[in-house]
């Protein structure tokens, strides 16, 4: 009995960290139709600022996880301003081509200028240590990292429910044209996406850090597409689909990785992209996606 | 002047093959950029050929290490070769993989041009596919060996292996071998377990460890950094107190920042790899002469390039000749060729890998030691 929650909790945490990325990929899909798949470079910026605060010699943990986080939302907006503005309005195929270019272009940035080995960089291990929780070991971070998505989760609901910039956003996820038409600034309303996504980007990279302690140029791009998936299974665009999209990827993950038999661990990937499939089968748009209400994405 | 110009022109042109032959020429399409960029050896063939020219070459002859990025892509690699063929190359280097190692050998061998990757471990290389081919260090079942046999001297009984097929034999077969000779010394293998590359949550396989209900006294795996540091903090983490065991994959520098807060936690790790690359080696020693004269060589994978340049460069000289097919026969045919990372190594007997010491290194107070360095006698014998 104790196997299995243990099993259950482990699944929460990898479904919690995929959540957490698939909220910020949902966020700006939401609002502008693109898939940014740059969003794990976001993430790996808020790792090398990481790196160069350690060079530094600046360990304290709230200068660097603020620093972090900071330098990711900053990044997100650079973004938004520099590579997705002028392609704002194109064929939602540009977009996702320029999301491509931008996330291959800063990997080679960081390949270049830094290193194409991982750069170990320590200052949050000690977010992680050993807690007993319901009669189950766990690790801290697990438990920082559900309490965190919880909170993201929160948060968000209400922004967008309770304040004017969060009806804006809600408004022009569902018709864009007529919150122009109202007098909402637009690059208002495509930053604060943005900038939510940069901040969630940034929550990300303090976990993943935390657990990986180094940071190399593919830091955030496996977790992306991770967290695509997740969004595509739970409804592209639906934030409550990103989160269970990202709860269901974690659990099928950990039940195939502890399930299937050795001989058959090879095909893991298989097993899982299967089931994800025939979630698709079962329901095209992603679960949460409504059927009458295509356009109501919040 | 328009007809100097011409004359002076059709002169150099035809002065081009002299100055070529006056030089040897080794093609590396190589992963520069990419997730395989760190396995690249060709920072330290650019240094190690610098520092043979600066001696006045091979026979007289410069070495010129021509490098372009295959960036892991095997057509890529594949037209690189075919572009240093038409160069003139006398050896090549490419993705230290199998499928691409084999296609690139094929294009290489109406050429009489051999391949020399000075850190590929992998076992298919070596079923006979192709014949011109080296290797500068012994495939992994001998790593996986020498690891056992140091886990056997220690006390090692049960131990648990994690498997995955996304590296091929390395990471599949590698930690099969260790059972294999950990079972042949009375030990017992008490789980193989699944993983992926790129695991940053160890907690699945751990929570499975745990349930075995059995003590664990060494848990074996062949994969990359910064995985191999998660599992051992996670491990530790999780109250299991069995030696960490591996492959060259723990050989990165970054596996030591994992003990920067408590070198202890590195106690009780240990992995067999290419070569020694502790304080005093031969490898420190190189990167830090490469650092003198403007190179950097970060790590003992790209220094393993020096390999290649410098056996070229005997066999050129032991020949006399800038033939490559006579180079490979030169180099095939040797009982002991002088290289960077070990004092020599030889194909006589195996053909297309090296006969060399393989070194078992450990930690003490968070710094790397040589535990042990021997050819391992009792290596299995069923991947050939």
């Amino acid at each position: 009995m104790e196997y299995v929650a243990q099993q259950v909790m482990n699944a929460l945490a990898f479904g919690a960290e995929y959540a957490l990325i698939a909220l910020g990929l949902a966020i700006v899909f939401s609002i502008m139709g693109l898939v940014n798949f740059a969003h794990g470079e976001v993430i790996a910026v808020g790792g090398y600022t990481m790196v160069a605060f350690a060079a530094l010699a600046l360990s304290n943990p709230f200068i660097v996880i603020g620093g972090a986080i900071a330098a990711a939302v900053l990044m997100s907006l650079t973004l938004e301003r520099v590579a997705f503005r002028p392609v704002r309005y194109a064929d939602p195929t540009t977009g996702l081509l320029t999301a491509f270019g931008v996330s291959i272009i800063l990997q080679n940035v960081f390949l270049l200028v830094v290193s194409p080995r991982p750069v170990a960089v320590t200052s949050l291990y000690f977010l992680d240590w050993p807690v007993r929780l319901m009669g189950v070991q766990v690790s801290s971070l697990q438990v920082f990292e559900a309490v965190t998505t919880v909170l993201v989760i929160i948060g968000l609901m209400l922004f967008l429910k309770r304040t004017t910039l969060g009806l804006a956003m809600r408004a022009a996820s569902l018709d864009f044209e007529m919150v122009r038409m109202v007098g909402v600034r637009s690059n208002r309303v495509f930053a604060m996406a943005f900038m939510v996504s940069g901040l969630l980007a940034g929550l990300a990279c303090i976990f993943i850090m935390a657990r990986r302690g180094s940071v190399d140029p593919h830091l955030g791009f496996n977790p992306v597409l991770k967290a695509f998936v997740a969004c595509v299974v739970g409804g592209f665009g639906s934030l409550p689909g990103a989160v269970l999209g990202g709860f269901l990827l974690g659990a099928i993950e950990v039940a195939m990785l502890v399930l299937l038999p050795q001989e058959y661990g090879g095909m893991k990937d298989a097993f899982v992209f299967g089931i994800i499939a025939l979630v698709l089968v079962w329901r095209p748009d992603g679960i949460l996606s409504p059927r009458t209400e295509k356009g109501d994405k919040i | 002047m328009k007809k100097l110009t011409l004359t002076t022109l059709t002169a150099m042109s035809l002065a081009l093959p002299a100055v070529a032959e006056d030089t040897i020429k080794i093609g590396l399409g190589v992963p520069m950029t990419g997730d395989l960029a760190i396995y690249s050896e060709y920072l330290g063939a650019r240094c190690m050929a610098d520092i043979i020219n600066a001696e006045g070459g091979a026979g007289g002859k410069k070495i010129e290490v021509l490098v372009q990025d295959s960036a892991g892509d095997t057509q890529a690699a594949i037209s690189l070769a075919q572009k240093f063929l038409d160069e003139g190359v006398v050896m090549l280097g490419t993705t230290p993989f199998s499928d691409t190692m084999i296609p690139v050998a094929q294009i290489a061998q109406p050429y009489g041009v051999s391949i020399f990757q000075p850190q590929s471990t992998q076992v298919e290389m070596h079923a006979g596919i192709v014949d011109n081919f080296f290797t500068g260090v012994s495939p992994d079942p001998f790593t996986a060996t020498a690891a056992a046999n140091y886990a056997l001297s220690q006390g090692v009984k049960n131990v648990v292996l994690l498997t995955s097929d996304e590296g091929g034999s390395w990471s599949a077969r590698t930690p099969l071998w260790f059972g294999d000779v950990i079972e042949e010394g009375g030990g017992k293998v008490l789980a193989k377990m699944n993983f992926s590359f790129g695991t940053s949550d160890w907690s699945p396989q751990i929570a499975d460890m745990k349930a075995l209900g059995e003590g664990i006294d060494a848990v074996y795996i062949s994969s990359i950094m910064p995985d191999i540091g998660v599992l051992v903090r996670q491990l530790r983490s999780a109250g299991i107190d069995a030696w960490v065991v591996g492959s060259d994959g723990f050989d990165d520098p970054s596996l030591d920042a994992v003990a920067a807060d408590d070198p202890s936690i590195l106690d009780k790790v240990f992995f067999a790899t290419l070569a020694p690359s502790h304080d005093e080696s031969a490898v420190v020693k190189f990167m830090s002469d490469c650092k003198e004269i403007g190179h950097d060589v970060p790590g003992l994978f790209p220094a393993t390039g020096a390999d290649t340049v410098k056996a070229v460069a005997w066999a050129v000289e032991t020949s006399g000749s800038s033939d490559p097919a006579v180079i490979a026969e030169t180099i095939r045919n040797a009982e002991s060729i002088p290289v960077m990372t070990v004092d020599s190594i030889s194909f006589k007997d195996t053909k297309t890998y090296a006969q060399r010491t393989i070194p078992v290194i450990g930690f003490k107070d968070g710094k790397r030691v040589l535990i042990s360095n021997e050819i391992p006698e009792n290596t299995p014998q069923d991947w050939n």
